[in-house]
């Protein structure tokens, strides 16, 4: 008997200092606080262009889109309907088209346009997509912190937090 | 489903990727949901093609095929990606940012400023940069020949068309209207009143619009830089 592969969930942060690279390098947030690995990348990424993604052995899905609207919008703004167990659709914003997500109890099926489909486990990815959100808003106030463009979006994700975490302690994690 | 022989090559190469991919199943019926498909079969709108709707793990074959059918009216423009790199000029974009200020209809929004630079290098076949910055993730193409002036007189087209009750200037969702010339295009803003997004998602052949996904762009930039269409 093996074991079930662990879910994770993550963000990253398009790298467009070479821009004659193959493909843009995603650079993962850290856990540790050290943000220091992205200064060099603010600049050329003011839309913070970035992914959500979320695996589970083979199962990957990477959300491709610029930060601001997905985790505003769907790491965070989805999170009361998600627990409330009702169907979620999210628009993406740099490109047309939605991310879907279907409660399955135990499951949350994730699909939608330009990402493959997946199931994952309800009582890990909701709180793991508000700890991307808590994540965000740290890199907003370390990185950001100093430009009044990010103002707003720093009051739009501080707001979505605190619903998200409100609705968190109703759920009964299932 | 019998899929029937076709003289088209962008239909033969769609109906081999298709192929390949049911061969692969009928081999291996235990492919994951998350299997990658080839990128023109992997983007082709909401169902996923891969994996077929309600079935877990398994792809199906008429799955496939339906997906296959939709695929072909999103594929390259002519056929392949290197027919299409000729199609890009790379031209780089220049400084043609648009003054809102005094415009009323954008004001009335909240919307202070523009990206012109960034709507003309992602989403115009003249602009387009096919660098690691612009060909990420899938773009709607504006027709063929637009031109900057295009450009600037659809966004205020566009922004002028805006029902009165629109929030496109203080929240992270985009918006959508239709122009005269019958482009359905999104709008948005996400930090600071400025318009990050502009681009169509939607026109009928007559409006000459175009989707790419990245790994289609990837491989029109792969065969610009191999030499085609320079």
């Amino acid at each position: 008997m093996t074991d079930a592969p662990s879910f994770q969930a993550y963000w990253c942060f398009d790298d467009y200092t070479d821009l004659d690279a193959d493909e843009a390098p995603c650079v993962r947030a850290p856990a540790d606080g050290d943000w220091s690995a992205f200064t060099p990348l603010l600049e050329e990424n003011d839309d913070d262009m970035g992914s959500v993604v979320l695996t589970r052995g083979d199962d990957i899905v990477r959300i491709d889109d610029s930060l601001i609207a997905t985790v505003q919008n769907l790491c965070l703004g989805a999170i009361p309907d998600l627990v409330d167990r009702n169907h979620v659709v999210v628009p993406y914003f740099m490109l047309y088209g939605y991310v879907r997500m279907d409660p399955e109890p135990p499951d949350q099926l994730v699909l939608g346009d330009e990402i493959a489909t997946a199931r994952f486990p309800r009582a890990e990815l909701i709180p793991a997509l508000v700890a991307i959100g808590r994540s965000y808003l740290e890199y907003l106030h370390t990185c950001r912190g100093d430009d009044s463009d990010y103002d707003d979006v720093r009051v739009g994700v501080s707001a979505r937090l605190a619903e998200a975490e409100a609705a968190l302690d109703r759920w009964d994690g299932t | 489903m019998v899929v029937g022989a076709t003289s088209d090559p962008a239909e033969r190469e769609a109906d081999e990727a298709a192929r390949v991919i049911i061969a692969r199943l009928r081999a291996d019926g235990s492919a994951p949901l998350s299997t990658p498909a080839p990128g023109r079969i992997q983007r082709s709108g909401f169902t996923d093609p891969v994996s077929g709707a309600g079935v877990h793990g398994r792809i199906q074959p008429v799955a496939a095929t339906m997906a296959r059918r939709q695929v072909i009216r999103r594929a390259f423009v002519n056929g392949t990606a290197a027919k299409d790199a000729p199609l890009f000029e790379k031209i780089a974009p220049v400084d043609a940012a648009i003054q809102l200020g005094g415009d009323s209809d954008a004001a009335k929004f909240g919307i202070t400023a523009t990206n012109m630079k960034h709507y003309l290098e992602r989403h115009t076949f003249k602009y387009q940069r096919l660098n690691s910055k612009t060909i990420k993730p899938a773009a709607g193409m504006f027709p063929q020949g637009t031109t900057v002036d295009n450009v600037k007189a659809w966004l205020v087209e566009a922004l002028s068309k805006l029902p009165e009750t629109s929030t496109i200037g203080e929240s992270a969702v985009s918006t959508s209207v239709t122009l005269s010339n019958g482009l359905k295009v999104n709008l948005g803003a996400l930090k600071g009143g400025k318009l990050s997004a502009f681009f169509p998602i939607e026109g009928g052949s007559h409006t000459g619009y175009h989707k790419y996904s990245a790994d289609e762009l990837k491989a029109i930039r792969d065969a610009k830089n191999a030499g085609n269409g320079t």
